[in-house]
């Protein structure tokens, strides 16, 4: 019995692959159904002038999904308004360095394009601002996870783990003097 | 009233996680001593957390015609000199059942099982970035908890 003892390293690499698999395939999935990504859909872009493949994508490619451009709306808001709180706070800035990388990532994986607004009645003072941002990740988690129950089941462990990553950022804001 | 189908591939994900919550259990009550004193209540809660996880992936597996992994007599746990080294053991326990439930997720479309995978994953996360917090790891966060990042 001893000799089949899981270790926590084969536990990991079990569930990582399975999980990444899915990041690539929501990757690959997103690419082609942007409507913006004009010049990077290699079928229109290189055999037709500019105008014409611009109008060629518009009428072809499929709208992001539903699952995607709710969970980028609230994840594009998060990354401008860390931008906007490191900007009015410097001294913030390094310490929020990772929650902001992960938004980034957060953007990229889902592949929905568009510009990020910073969240309403963002507070000038830092404590409130920093309170504000833990609110928002909260929020963006809980919408995250419920978008997950339904989602297609490729996209499922990216949202998850998005939903998760929100939820954690909350505590770093937290000791950082969030309430 | 009827048992809810599961593939081959979702039971051994439900699997791979009960195995992942036994090592976790095991090695909050083997690590959880060498926590600072102020640290060691959050431990217990956590410890609970695991254990109630485990009987609900436990009866999930079970609902569906799984069986039940066993814990094993033993699990392998570092020397934790320091509280340090004990938090930032207990995140690793906590990066590995957030890994286990992401596989679940990848794997079904059964909203019950997508609920208990979120939760479990979310919960995880948190715990461990509570850990690397009060151990000073930085960063305490990770981009894709249960994907990518995790400690192996």
């Amino acid at each position: 019995m001893d000799d089949r003892r899981p270790t926590r390293r084969a536990l990991l690499a079990a569930g990582a692959s399975t999980a990444l698999a899915a990041l690539a395939a929501v990757a690959g999935c997103g690419r082609g159904s942007a409507p913006a990504a004009v010049g990077a859909t290699g079928t229109a872009g290189t055999s037709t002038s500019a105008a014409t493949s611009a109008a060629v994508v518009t009428t072809t490619a499929k709208p992001p999904a539903t699952w995607a451009v709710a969970v980028a709306a609230g994840e594009r808001s998060l990354l401008a308004s860390y931008d906007a709180v490191a900007k009015a706070h410097p001294s913030l800035k390094a310490a929020l360095a990772p929650l902001r990388t992960a938004h980034a990532a957060h953007v990229k994986a889902l592949k929905v394009k568009g510009a990020g607004k910073v969240l309403a009645g963002l507070p000038a003072g830092q404590a409130e601002a920093l309170s504000r941002l833990a609110a928002a990740e909260q929020k963006a988690s809980d919408t995250t996870g419920a978008v997950c129950l339904t989602c297609p089941t490729e996209a499922a462990a990216l949202l998850g783990s998005i939903a998760a990553a929100n939820a954690s950022n909350v505590l770093v804001l937290q000791s950082m003097g969030a309430k | 009233m009827t048992t809810p189908v599961a593939s081959a591939e979702t039971i051994k994900a439900l699997q791979l996680a009960v195995t992942a919550e036994h090592a976790a259990i095991y090695g909050y009550s083997a690590g959880g001593g060498h926590l600072s004193v102020s640290r060691r209540p959050v431990a217990v809660s956590y410890f609970v957390a695991h254990s109630s996880a485990r009987d609900a992936l436990n009866a999930a597996l079970r609902g569906r015609g799984g069986k039940a992994p066993a814990a094993l007599r033993g699990y392998t746990v570092p020397v934790l000199a320091t509280g340090v080294a004990a938090a930032t053991f207990l995140a690793t326990l906590d990066d590995a059942t957030a890994a286990a439930y992401a596989g679940i997720l990848g794997t079904t479309a059964d909203p019950a099982l997508r609920r208990l995978a979120v939760a479990g994953l979310t919960a995880s996360a948190t715990r461990a970035t509570s850990w690397r917090i009060a151990a000073g790891v930085t960063p305490a966060v990770r981009p894709f908890p249960g994907i990518a990042g995790t400690p192996g």
